[in-house]
Parts: C-alpha cells; sequence; structure tokens
C-alpha cells in the first residue's frame, strides 16, 4: 500500500475545518483583547489635537461601531488582507510580514537545515560510536546546546567572531557571513536537542525484537540499522521538528534584536512598544496559521512514517 | 547415525551488566540430527534463549561467548565473523522469535520482510522473489496471499504475524530453523495449529527445528528428543517418550509431577518449590541442590553427565546430570543427607 492511497481525505478536510474555526476564535480573541487594552492607537505622549485624532479614527474605521470594525476586519483577514498599518501611513501588514517573513524565513530555513543537517546525523553518529569518544563529544556539546540560552551563545559569539576576530560582520545580513551568527544562534539550541533525541531514540529502536529479526535474516549491520533502525527510530524525531520549524521560521526576536536583524519578530515587538494594533494582531494570526499548517504537515509525516497510525477513513 | 547438522560443544555464555556478570550458559552440549525437533525445556532464566541465540552470535549488548564450539556445515560458526555469519544467518538457519507482535518491523509491508531475506541470500529479481514470497505465505497458509502480502503486521491477527515470521525464516530453505517460544505469546487453540504447522513443515521440508518451550505439553505434542535445562546446563536429555516414560533427574520429575497430563498444553511451569539460582552467584555444585527433595552432601560437587552406559537407570540416548543417575557409586554416599 503507497502512502498516497492511505491518504485520508475526509480527515484531511476535518483537519483544514477545525484549523479555520481555530484560526476564527484566534481572530476573534486577538481582536477583543487589542479593543478591551485602554488608551486608542493614537493615544501617546504628545497629545494630538482632537480633530486630527477624530480624522484619524474615521480614516481607519475606528468610528464604527465595534461590530462593523470586528466584520470588517474579519473580511479583510479572510480575503488576506491584514488591513494597514496604524503607525506606518501607506504600509500595510501585509507588506510589513512579508518585509520581516523574508529576512526571517531566510535565517530559519538556514537554521532548520543546520538542525536537520547537522542535529540528526550526529545523534546518529553518536549512537554507532554509543560509549566512545564521537558519543561523548557529540553529546557534551550537545548538552551545553541545550543548557545555555541562545542570547549567551548570541552574544559572546558576536564578541568573539564580530568584535573580536572580525571574521563576520557584527550586525546585517549584507554579506553571506552576516548569516552564520544568526544561523548558529537560532539553531544550537534544536540541533543540540535533536542530537540527543535521534540519538536515544535510534539506541531504543536498536533494542527492539525487529532488529533481532533483522540480523537474524542475516542482513549486513548497516542496513539492520539504516532499513530497519533509522525510520523507526524518525518518528519522536520528527514530532519535534514540526514546532521547531514554525517556531525557527518565525523567528526569535531576541536574535533579531541582537544581531540587528529586520525580521518578523522584531516588527512584532516594534509593534507592540508602536501600539500598531493591527499589526500587532496581522503578526498574531500569521503566526497561529503557520503553526497549525506545521502541525499538520507533520501530521501527515508521520502517516508517510508510520503505517499503524491512521486518522479514520480507512477500510 | 548420521553426522548430525549441528553439533554444539561446551557452550559457555555470559552477559555482563552493571550489576555483575550473569553465567547464563555453563557448559551446554547439543546435537542435532538432520530432520528432528529437538526440544529445549527450562523454567524461566535457565537459559534455553540464550544458548540458541550464541548458536547465530545474536546477542544482546553485553553477551560473551567466553567458550565453546558451534560445529555446522564443517565450520565452528563460533569462529566466524560477523560478515561471515550474514551468509548463515537466514540462509542456512533461520529464527522465530516469541512475540510475532513486536519481532516484525511495523513500517514495513509483511511482503516486504520476506522479499529482504530473499534478495539478501539470492541472486534473483525482485519479482521473483515476490513470487516466492506469495508461495512461502501459502506454504505456511495465510490466506489471500497475493493482497495480504501488501498489508502491514499491524494488519494481522497474533497467530497470522507468526506464520509470517515462520515464512521468513523458511524463505532460503535453511537447515536448521530456531524456533524461541514460538507459540507462548498466542492463545491455546492458535499454539496448536502453528506447532502442528511446524511439524508438518519439518516433514515436507526435511529441516531440523530447536524448539524452545516452558511447556512440557508442546514438547510431548512435537519434539522427537528433548534436553532439560536449569542453571544454564542441561539437567537430562532423552528421546520425548523416554523421558515421560522414565524421567531420571529430579528436576524432570518435578516439571512432570507438575502436569498432571502433559498432553495438556498451556500453562507454564512453576512446578518445583523455589525459586531458580541466582546466575550471577551460582550454586558450586548441582544448580538445582537448592531446591532439590533428595539432594545429598556429593551434590556440593558439580555432577558430569551420566549415561545408559552401565547405567539401567538410563535408556540408551539418555543421559542425565545428577549424582543419583551414579549406578556405579558406593551405597553410601546417597545415605548422607546434606
Ligand atoms: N540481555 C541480557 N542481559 C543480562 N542478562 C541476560 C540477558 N539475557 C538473558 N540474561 C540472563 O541469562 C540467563 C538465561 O536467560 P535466557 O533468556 O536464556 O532464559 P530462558 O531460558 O530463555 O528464559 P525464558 O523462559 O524467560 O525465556 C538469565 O539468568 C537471564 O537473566
Ligand atoms: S545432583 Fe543431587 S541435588 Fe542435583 S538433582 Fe541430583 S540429587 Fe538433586
Ligand atoms: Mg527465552
Amino acid at each position: 500500500m503507497s502512502s498516497a492511497s492511505r491518504l485520508p481525505i475526509g480527515w484531511l478536510v476535518q483537519r483544514v475545518a477545525m484549523m479555520l474555526v481555530t484560526l476564527l476564535a484566534v481572530i476573534t480573541l486577538t481582536f477583543a483583547l487589542m479593543h478591551a487594552v485602554p488608551g486608542g492607537p493614537f493615544v501617546s505622549e504628545k497629545m494630538l489635537a482632537p480633530e486630527i485624532e477624530a480624522a484619524l479614527n474615521a480614516k481607519f474605521g475606528l468610528d464604527q461601531p465595534i461590530w462593523r470594525q470586528y466584520l470588517n476586519y474579519l473580511g479583510g483577514v479572510l480575503t488576506l488582507d491584514l488591513g494597514p498599518s496604524f503607525k506606518y501611513p501607506g504600509v500595510s501588514v501585509n507588506s510589513m510580514i512579508a518585509d520581516g517573513l523574508a529576512v526571517t524565513a531566510q535565517t530559519g530555513l538556514l537554521a532548520i537545515i543546520c538542525v536537520v543537517a547537522f542535529g540528526v546525523p550526529a545523534g546518529i553518529v553518536a549512537a554507532l560510536n554509543r560509549g566512545r569518544w564521537p558519543d561523548t563529544a557529540a553529546m557534551f556539546i550537545a548538552s551545553l546546546g541545550i543548557a545555555v540560552p541562545s542570547y549567551v551563545i548570541a552574544t559572546v559569539a558576536l564578541y568573539i567572531f564580530a568584535l573580536r576576530l572580525g571574521w563576520t560582520p557584527a550586525f546585517g545580513l549584507d554579506d553571506w557571513r552576516g548569516y552564520i551568527l544568526p544561523v548558529f544562534a537560532l539553531s544550537g539550541f534544536w540541533m543540540s536537542f535533536v542530537a540527543r533525541l535521534t540519538r536515544s531514540s535510534l539506541l531504543e529502536t536498536m533494542g527492539q525484537d525487529y532488529i533481532m529479526t533483522a540480523r537474524a535474516k542475516g542482513l549486513p549491520a548497516h542496513t539492520v540499522m539504516l532499513r530497519h533502525g533509522l525510520r523507526n527510530s524518525l518518528i519522536p524525531v520528527v514530532t519535534v521538528l514540526g514546532p521547531v520549524v514554525a517556531n525557527l521560521l518565525t523567528g526569535s526576536f531576541v536574535i533579531e534584536q541582537i544581531f540587528a536583524l529586520p525580521g518578523i519578530g522584531r516588527h512584532f515587538v516594534q509593534s507592540i512598544t508602536n501600539r500598531d494594533y493591527t499589526a500587532i494582531m496581522g503578526i498574531t494570526i500569521f503566526y497561529a496559521a503557520f503553526l497549525m499548517l506545521m502541525i499538520l504537515i507533520v501530521d501527515l509525516l508521520y502517516l508517510w512514517l508510520d503505517p499503524r497510525i491512521s486518522y479514520g477513513d480507512r477500510k | 547415525m548420521t553426522a548430525p547438522v549441528l553439533s554444539l560443544r561446551d557452550l559457555r555464555t555470559e552477559y555482563r551488566t552493571d550489576r555483575g556478570t550473569v553465567q547464563a550458559v555453563r557448559g551446554i552440549d547439543l546435537t542435532l540430527q538432520r530432520g528432528e525437533i529437538l526440544g529445549l525445556v527450562g523454567e524461566s532464566g535457565s537459559g534455553k534463549s540464550v544458548t540458541c541465540m550464541s548458536i547465530l552470535k545474536l546477542l544482546k549488548r553485553g553477551g560473551h561467548i567466553t567458550s565453546g564450539v558451534a560445529e555446522f556445515d564443517g565450520r565452528d560458526l563460533l569462529q566466524l565473523s560477523e560478515r561471515q555469519l550474514t551468509a548463515v544467518r537466514g540462509e542456512k538457519i533461520g529464527v522465530v522469535f516469541q512475540d510475532p507482535m513486536s519481532a516484525l518491523n511495523p513500517t514495513m509491508t509483511v511482503g516486504r520482510q520476506i522479499v529482504e531475506v530473499l534478495l539478501q541470500h539470492r541472486k534473483i529479481s525482485r519479482k521473483a522473489a515476490r513470487d516466492r514470497a506469495v508461495e512461502l505465505f501459502e506454504l505456511v497458509r495465510i490466506p489471500s496471499a497475493r493482497t495480504r502480502i501488501d498489508s502491514y503486521p499491524h494488519e494481522f491477527s497474533g497467530g497470522m504475524r507468526q506464520r509470517v515470521m515462520i515464512a521468513i525464516a523458511l524463505a532460503c530453505d535453511p537447515d536448521i530453523l530456531i524456533a524461541d517460544e514460538p507459540t507462548t505469546a498466542l492463545d491455546v487453540t492458535i499454539q496448536r495449529q502453528i506447532l502442528a504447522l511446524l511439524k508438518e513443515l519439518r516433514d515436507r521440508l526435511g529441516m531440523a527445528i530447536i524448539l524452545v518451550t516452558h511447556d512440557l505439553g508442546v514438547i510431548a505434542e512435537t519434539a522427537d528428543r528433548v534436553m532439560v535445562l536449569y542453571g544454564g546446563q542441561v539437567m537430562e536429555e532423552a528421546l520425548v517418550a523416554d523421558l515421560f516414560a522414565a524421567p531420571c533427574h529430579p528436576y524432570t520429575r518435578g516439571l512432570l509431577a507438575a502436569i498432571p497430563d502433559p498432553r495438556q498444553a498451556g500453562r507454564p511451569l512453576s512446578p518445583v518449590r523455589g525459586s531458580p539460582p541466582d546466575m550471577r552467584t551460582p550454586p558450586p555444585g548441582c544448580p538445582f541442590a537448592p531446591r532439590c527433595p533428595q539432594a545429598m552432601r556429593i551434590c556440593e560437587t558439580p555432577p558430569p553427565m551420566f549415561d545408559a552406559t552401565g547405567n539401567p537407570a538410563l535408556q540408551a540416548g539418555q543421559r542425565a546430570r545428577c549424582w543419583r543417575a551414579d549406578a556405579t557409586a558406593p551405597a553410601q554416599i546417597f545415605e548422607t543427607p546434606s
């Protein structure tokens, strides 16, 4: 049975419907919260003239009854229009997200590649050399990567490589070398985490009865390991990879702050300080939708990895 | 008698663990004739599985074979490298494990799991391997073989899964099939069917079978010859009929006394009062001495194997590791209780 024929259409439709309902709840909740905070978007230290404020309110539709504002907003979201920024005239939230996302997704994608390309093989190598020096070394580094917070890694790396040695730029992404430190800081934790998880999962899998069966069939050790061990041991790794991907692609505002990257995380923090309500709402909703999408992809990956899983409508 | 297909001499296997070294197998001799079903019986921990798995050096982490010879096909299997062993495993000697739930890879179709062993050992095309897999499924009587071959293990019942395991083990026409408690995880009716299948396959294909069980009922029903294991040693060895008719070793007698009707298959053995020794520190003499109702002082010295020669208590081919089996011993040794 190929995995394609196991694709449960009914389940998928249900899942997407559930996602939309959840998204609606997120939209409603963020909208409600934004309107519940005291003070409007144009309240600031320097008082605006009342007539200007009224004009602004009219411009952004804030003079309309709240249910109308809600419906307008909802209509916008459904047509993938998150509205204009309150703070930056003429800038749409969509373009803010797109701008930020370009930067964040680039570093995030590189970080994900690092996590998968280094974390998983490091775990495999450690498991294969269990108890010997490659294992000890890999697990020591991984423990550091887990224990030391990313902003410490970022700051120390910045100090050493950018300020002291001058090998990399201290901020910005104008040069390819600019990516190295942020990507490293972003992926450090998850790389370590995935390496450890891969190692322990693989070791556990290699103790399973069906591994003994595979050996008893006369398969060479590497075939046993790759064909029977690895696939099964990757199931728990995929579980964490979903949230990791969401986490990395949406970026880390701390890292973006430290390396002065104009990513989405920084936009988010700025919109909060700026009371840029539509931007806050827009980014929140974007995050939520993105996370749900990632989880859906992980569930589909599961289906492909583990035939025991069925999501309902199989005969 | 023709040359045995496998002859195991003085096998010793230990497991080194954090909590000490377990002397799992302590000098086991075993000969397996072509086409025979040899039963290995004994309580949990007596060393049945370790003996079987040592033959193919399929030991879990920590297991070490410290001495012995396993003569098969003119070679000592215990001297072969891991690489050389891959040509024996699954090809000349097949293995069926106890729990068919966990012994099959859950993420691979059963068909692929059979095809895999065929492709490993035979120079045939994928297509031919698949056809052979269907044949094997028919051989072990899995209904609608052609369609079932593309199912995953979890889509089969326990009994059917064990048939799949048997098909895998028999795929390359092995000389020996090692079946380590192949029916323990199954219910009684299915157990009967699987045992009948094994016997039938032996008759048709002529391979020898080492059948591990802790159920004397299974032995009575299926085996030709039997070895009773205890404390990592052979306590008694005989043709099945002889063992049931005239058990010699007190441990065998204890086992037999626990089942009123040997043809009543089913429950596990816990017959004799007391529990098996800790194999990190086995008793210095007869391993059964601490539980033996007939123990004597001399039992603190390890008893050798006694055979039928000059020993009217034993049938031809019957052997027992017990001082009481020694007909030549001076009568007074029996009078000194320990
Ligand atoms: N992986 C292992 N690590 C440590 N000790 C082990 C291991 N496998 C077996 N042993 C020890 O070796 C001895 C013999 O075990 P073995 O598995 O051969 O028993 P068995 O006769 O097959 O029993 P059972 O009926 O429970 O399967 C036992 O004392 C057991 O504790
Ligand atoms: S040797 Fe002694 S202790 Fe061992 S079984 Fe015989 S009589 Fe009992
Ligand atoms: Mg066992």
